[in-house]
């Protein structure tokens, strides 16, 4: 059984019927220790399914949320607060973008700390809290427990803030590109860190991120997300190598190589359209060059092979 | 061929509470004309600091920038005035870079007022110009800068920049606020209106594919100073110093089956306000040794660029 299994979510901007939706029909499983990327450009709705999972958005989208999110055959959206309130950071934990925003500026590093460990219930505080430094690899560690989040640099906050989410040894941990406001080499770095702890932990992860980079290097499988759908999902050799919708090839083909010089990226044009503009159909139809007069109702997702589904008429086609 | 913007030693400190604090260390660079120099390094690295150099923002501590042979700091103030025409930036950030009360039009025709002697009629032309020089229409012009996503804002700061006929942009981490699918139409225009107008480029980005796509030279900078310097082919896949190495490896390819990194990175940058001796890498470096502690290495000439790295004078490092 899966460990996190969402089911037909929607999410709407209000509660009526006919509220532009933000996220629309999705549906995705995350396995026990597996990460799986969420990919997509800017207002793709990746962090709302994110945020979805632990009932984490704006009051207005709520109320404008219909489907299921199963957690272990439980589901989220029907939890009474007292079982939701013990899930959030205790089995399911989230990392963001902004260490900055997520850590308190005015509390030391060592008591937001032993605050997660105490709600965990282990017996010396200090002894933990040193320990939970010590296995995200901050350097003297009894030492940056008196620190201020300011004192850190934005790759050692970035640890502090996911030596508390796994304080209480959590099975699923959401992260939400965490490594975004990262230098390069310190992204490598942590994202290194991020998988010894996965694999130290037999975590999962549900992985947000806009960088194509990123998911090569983490990712178990991918769902690459377009205007608040699913386009695409797979295993990340699958994506990468065999991807099937014209979105996720367009995307592919216009990241830039460090290995060969190209003179012009190929390039999708226009703009992902915005939430209360989303074309009928299937959404990407007016960039896309393979688009056809039926593009304009919304194709069903069709598993191609086991684990590979894609939503678009136009590859169904061509594997025929 | 003359560089129109060079920079000879320069250098740029700023006086902080416990003594200095060197942003910039002698750094030397030429941008030709319809070359592209692509600047690296990561936050903190002193990018900035150039940047508010070449664009008369700051000034130097040591060296000098000339501009076709004469330095910055001469220049009469109509020499400042045509300099200021000749060299235009365009910023990371098109929400911030945008007054967003003014009309595209009025944004664009602004500067052109300020810096030109052009009358209305030859500036709204030009105005009409440069919007479809950069792939919208003149009709964008009486729109105003929150009724265009972030890449279309992006083009109107090049359209901007654009307008005064440059000879030189310096382009500060232009698509890192982009998305992908936008980030690739802003590269390809920003290479058509250098083929087209023979412009000259400075490009600063943390990216290593974004300017082995965008530049034809590339210097890298590690704490204010240049430790590499050469052809992009060459410092995007074989680099020579070890941070340079360090950076191509965090550049992670879009490849799940890509090879382990050689050198992978490590570490964190030290402060500035406290630099390492010897050689300002050693202390992140995998193959730091006792000379690099203690002596500097110079950057030295190498085949078709320079390094500056202790290990490659030594046969058996």
């Amino acid at each position: 059984m899966s460990l996190l299994s969402v089911r037909n979510l929607t999410v709407r901007l209000g509660r009526e019927a006919d509220a532009p939706a933000i996220l629309d029909n999705i549906s995705l499983d995350v396995d026990p220790g597996e990460t799986v990327g969420l990919v997509g450009e800017s207002g793709s709705g990746k962090s709302t399914l994110g945020m979805s999972v632990l009932r984490l958005t704006p009051p207005n989208l709520a109320a404008g949320t219909t489907g299921e999110i199963f957690w272990r055959g439980e589901d989220i959206l029907k939890m009474p607060a007292k079982s939701l309130h013990k899930l959030r950071g205790g089995e399911i934990s989230m990392i963001l973008q902004d260490p900055m925003a997520s850590l308190n500026p005015v509390f030391s590093v060592g008591s937001q700390l032993k605050e997660a460990l105490r709600r965990a219930g282990k017996p010396d505080l200090a002894k933990a809290a040193e320990a939970a430094l010590a296995e995200v690899n901050i350097p003297s560690p009894a030492e940056r427990l008196r620190a201020y989040p300011h004192q850190m640099s934005g790759g050692m906050r970035q640890r502090v803030v996911s030596a508390i989410g796994l304080a209480q040894d959590p099975a699923l941990i959401i992260c939400d590109e965490p490594t975004t406001a990262l230098d390069a080499t310190i992204q490598y770095q942590f994202l290194d860190l991020l998988r010894e702890l996965q694999r130290a932990h037999h975590m999962a992860m549900l992985f947000v991120t806009h960088d194509f980079g990123v998911v090569a290097r983490i990712c178990d499988r991918v769902a690459v997300m377009y205007a608040g759908r699913i386009v695409e999902t797979g295993p990340v050799r699958e994506i990468f190598r065999n991807p099937q919708h014209p979105y996720t090839r367009a995307l592919l083909a216009a990241v830039p190589s460090t290995s060969h010089a190209l003179d012009r990226l190929p390039m999708i044009e226009g703009a992902p359209p915005s939430v209360g503009a989303r074309p009928e159909g299937c959404a990407f139809h007016p960039r896309c060059p393979l688009a056809i007069d039926k593009c304009r109702m919304q194709p069903a997702t069709e598993t191609l092979r086991p684990g590979h589904t894609v939503a678009c008429w136009r590859a169904r086609e061509e594997v025929a | 061929m003359t560089a129109i913007l060079s920079a000879h030693g320069l250098g740029r400190a700023f006086r902080v509470r416990k003594g200095h604090l060197h942003a910039l260390t002698d750094v030397n660079l030429d941008c030709e004309p319809g070359r592209s120099l692509g600047v690296v390094g990561e936050s903190g690295c002193g990018k900035t600091t150039l940047n508010r150099l070449l664009l008369l923002l700051d000034a130097p501590t040591t060296g000098e920038v000339r501009f076709k042979g004469k330095s910055l700091a001469t220049l009469t103030a109509p020499e400042r005035k045509a300099y200021r025409k000749s060299v235009q930036p365009v910023f990371q950030n098109p929400y911030s870079s945008l007054n967003p009360r003014l009309r595209v039009r009025r944004i664009i025709r602004e500067p052109l007022a300020a810096a030109t002697d052009m009358s209305r009629r030859e500036i709204d032309a030009r105005v009409d110009e440069v919007l479809e020089a950069v792939g919208l229409s003149a009709r964008d012009g009486d729109r105003v800068p929150a009724e265009f996503s972030g890449g279309q804002r992006q083009r109107i700061a090049i359209a901007r920049a654009l307008a005064s006929k440059p000879e030189l942009m310096l382009l500060d981490e232009p698509v890192s606020s982009q998305d992908i699918s936008i980030r690739a139409q802003i590269l390809n225009v920003l290479k058509d209106l250098r083929a087209e107008y023979g412009l000259a480029t400075l490009f600063v980005s943390h990216d290593l594919a974004t300017v082995r796509f965008m530049c034809d030279e590339v210097i890298v900078i590690y704490l204010g100073r240049v430790v590499e310097r050469g052809p992009a082919a060459k410092i995007c896949t074989a680099p020579d110093h070890p941070y340079t190495r360090a950076l191509l490896a965090a550049a992670l390819p879009a490849d799940p089956d890509a090879p382990p990194a050689d050198v992978p990175p490590r570490g964190e940058l030290p402060s500035p306000m406290n630099p390492p001796s010897g050689c300002p890498y050693h202390t992140r470096c995998p193959f730091s040794r006792d000379v690099c502690a203690t002596a500097r290495p110079p950057l030295e000439p190498t085949g078709d660029g320079a390094v500056a790295c202790h290990m490659t004078h030594a046969e058996d490092w």
